[in-house]
């Protein structure tokens, strides 16, 4: 199945290599969303530890799994917009009682000048007993008045541990509405870390 | 977020800093299903110039969700006349056998530690940092990561530097 969102150009992909450079050194997982397509080639996907599967959300709507539940967060309208219009993403599973030390970073990157709206859909699964650290972070050019529409589902397991940071560091001009749907097994331990610093409206929901 | 297993642990730490005519807007629903779950809200804004932090919480406990133990806490730091935070906690427990707290706080710089800082030969714009880091430093404290508390502690420190 051909891909949704298109694909990125070179022009693109050299944003995209210094994006997320907040944590440059720290040898995070970095995994890019390049302009709403996640970019494997640009990913550092080699050596994933077993039990952790990484896919792009194109990927999983072809295997006709229920990555956008047409439910998701209750009917909230900006949910149900990115259920509409989402065209790629990454679908994360880290299997049952997988310690996954090195933290994963989901770098969304949005490159060029050119004004444009972008829906991602992603989603984690955490296995029971799993343990993970999820870091993302979201930018663009400060010229232009874009906009996001992120999405992101997060199942952590029974007894499952989920660290996760996210930035909204976007440009000056931008729109950024992102939409997290968190559940919890029992005794599953859920941290959540959230920082504020760009975009001209920034909306964060976490339902 | 819902805590639908019996337990489980929610531990929700946002901060935002706002210069310009930005516009930030968080919104956290934390639903406990389940008996016996903890959850943590904390939520701090600083707010320069004609920027508007917005926080709109909410902590539901479900009728089996027994033995809740819930807090919440949005704290807003103005730094101009023309900066404004809206904050709104909510609590909506339909279970009798709980702890929950919610709170709110909005306020500028406390002029009497800035004084106490500036006697000490500290310029004003070193001293407002001072107490904007200590501000904000409460809820990057709640990362577990060291590397990535000191990454995160640097993006504030930029902000600052920016600032001045």
């Amino acid at each position: 199945m051909p891909p949704l969102a298109p694909r990125s150009d070179a022009a693109a992909r050299s944003v995209a290599r210094e994006a997320g450079a907040v944590f440059a050194g720290l040898g995070l997982r970095r995994l890019l969303i390049v302009d709403g397509a996640f970019a494997p080639e640009l990913s550092d996907l080699a050596g994933l530890e077993p039990g952790v599967v990484v896919r792009a959300t194109v990927e999983a709507l072809g295997a006709d799994e229920m990555v956008l539940p047409l439910d998701m967060a209750g009917g909230d309208p900006v949910a149900a917009l990115n259920t509409a219009l989402a065209a790629d993403g990454v679908v994360i599973t880290v299997a049952p009682g997988v310690v996954v030390e090195r933290p994963i970073h989901l770098v969304f990157v949005t490159t060029g000048g050119t004004p444009a709206a972008t829906f991602t859909r992603s989603r984690l699964e955490l296995g029971s007993g799993a343990v993970l650290t999820l870091v993302e972070t979201h930018e663009g050019p400060d010229q232009s008045d874009y906009q996001i529409n992120a999405a992101l589902q997060v199942d952590v397991g029974d007894r499952a541990r989920l660290d996760h940071v996210k930035i909204t560091g976007e440009g000056a001009a931008a729109l950024h509405i992102s939409t997290l749907e968190a559940s919890t097994g029992a005794g599953a331990s859920y941290r959540d870390f959230g920082f504020t610093i760009g975009g001209a409206v920034v909306r964060n929901q976490l339902l | 977020m819902k805590l639908a297993g019996e337990g489980a642990i929610a531990d929700v730490h946002q901060g935002s800093l706002l210069a310009g005519r930005q516009h930030a807007d968080t919104t956290l629903v934390v639903d406990h299903v389940a008996a016996g779950s903890q959850s943590r809200e904390v939520f701090k804004a600083v707010v320069d110039d004609e920027a508007r932090a917005v926080f709109q919480g909410r902590i539901t406990v479900q009728p089996g969700a027994q033995q809740t133990d819930a807090r919440m806490m949005a704290r807003a730091l103005l730094l101009s006349d023309e900066a404004v935070a809206n904050c709104k906690p909510e609590l909506e427990i339909f279970a009798d056998d709980v702890q929950c707290g919610h709170g709110t706080t909005t306020g500028a710089l406390d002029d009497q530690l800035k004084f106490y800082l500036m006697a000490r030969g500290i310029p004003e714009k070193e001293a407002e940092a001072l107490l904007i880091q200590a501000f904000v430093g409460e809820v990057i404290d709640a990362v577990a990561r060291d590397d990535l508390r000191e990454a995160l502690t640097q993006v504030m420190l930029n902000w600052l530097e920016e600032r001045e």
